[in-house]
């Protein structure tokens, strides 16, 4: 039988070597250790998710990235699955691996990449579906109010805090387009992702700091989409905001959750696999 | 009552026969208790009692007399 340990800064090498290998070759054993070396909260929780290990190797593996913010004033953790793989000789332990991580006590679970063959144990272990609309938008040149703002030397200007942090723990996805919105010394924070959608090229929104100033200046960002990315399309997640923006969606991939008390809106992009792991195409 | 129930629940997920040691099964223990098997098992339990378990009972139910255990949390009875 196999042994459940926690993934800790000795086995990053080998479980980044064991992913890469038997997950997704096309992503590079250096983007996978860069996951497994995310932090996203200020107190280390001693894992970066658990491995099976038998007679010396690795031969499962579920990673996890923890992330720490306050929601409504009080400090709430998450915990962001990614990267289930067990070998087939040991599939039937996988279920070690979900008990250790769901076994945490005092977090809220996040699966933000769910797939046809993981979906059926999380439904079955309570975990919920979070509104799978996007909405749609066609960008256009048009006239907008408010100013974008992307070299990253501004951006370290105008980020402060908790935003700043943000901004330097995600600088290194060079898949990730980290953006400042708004005018005057109101901005909202956007990482943003180049997709395709019906063949064409879409910006995805992974992450907006204020949904209210992203309405206001949608536009702006639309018209920079237009002319400085060539990408006709826009799209960002429904549940980000009170009611959809725009009646045209499509329906994005499944996301689950496990939470008594978090909503849909407090589940975010940062710090998962969705913004630090890279696809066909995206690794220089 | 509850007991012959609660063994009709493991026999119909793991395809036990009637006479198997009950008390000696555990996740992992048994080859058809895979992952897929324990999911068979929560799905088995909670039609025939008529429950729902939570995320945490679901992962502890690990043995035969762990479920009795946490499903006696569901005011189900084994004692007669």
């Amino acid at each position: 039988m196999s042994r459940v340990e926690a993934i800790d800064p000795t086995s990053i090498e080998e479980t980044a070597s064991f992913l890469h290998r038997h997950l997704n070759s096309r992503i590079p054993i250096e983007v996978w250790a860069g996951i497994l070396n995310l932090r996203g909260r200020k107190i280390e929780t001693g894992n970066a998710g658990f491995l099976l290990r038998y007679q010396g190797q690795v031969v499962g593996v579920y990673g996890a990235v923890y992330a720490e913010r306050k929601v409504e004033g009080r400090n709430e953790v998450f915990c962001n699955l990614h990267s289930w793989c067990v070998l087939e000789a040991h599939r039937s332990e996988s279920m070690a691996l979900l008990r250790a991580l769901l076994g945490q006590k005092g977090l809220h679970f996040y699966a933000p990449t769910t797939s046809p063959l993981t979906a059926p144990f999380f439904e079955v272990l309570r975990f919920r579906y979070l509104d799978p609309r996007l909405c749609m938008f066609f960008n256009l040149p048009r006239p907008a109010r408010g100013q974008l703002v992307s070299h990253p030397a501004r951006l370290e200007k105008i980020f402060q805090a908790e935003t700043r942090r943000i901004f330097e723990d995600h600088r290194s996805f060079p898949w990730i387009e980290q953006l400042a919105l708004g005018e005057k010394d109101q901005w909202c924070h956007l990482l943003l992702r180049k997709r395709r959608w019906k063949g064409l090229g879409c910006a995805e929104v992974l992450y907006l700091e204020n949904p209210a100033l992203f309405l206001r200046y949608r536009s702006r960002l639309q018209r920079w989409l237009f002319l400085h990315r060539r990408l006709p399309i826009l799209r960002v997640e429904a549940r980000f905001f009170e009611q959809p923006p725009s009646k045209f969606t499509a329906i994005g991939h499944p996301q689950m959750v496990l939470s008594r008390s978090m909503k849909g809106r407090d589940f975010l992009n940062l710090y998962t696999d969705r913004v630090a792991l890279a696809t066909d195409g995206e690794t220089p | 009552m509850n007991e012959k129930k609660l063994k009709e629940a493991f026999m119909r997920a793991f395809d036990l026969s009637p006479d198997r040691d009950f008390e000696a099964l555990g996740y992992r223990k048994i080859e058809a208790w895979t992952s897929v098997g324990h999911m068979r098992l929560i799905s088995e339990i909670e039609e025939i009692f008529d429950v729902m378990l939570d995320t945490e009972e679901i992962l502890d139910l690990s043995s035969f007399s762990k479920a009795k255990e946490i499903l006696a949390h569901h005011e189900i009875d084994f004692q007669h």
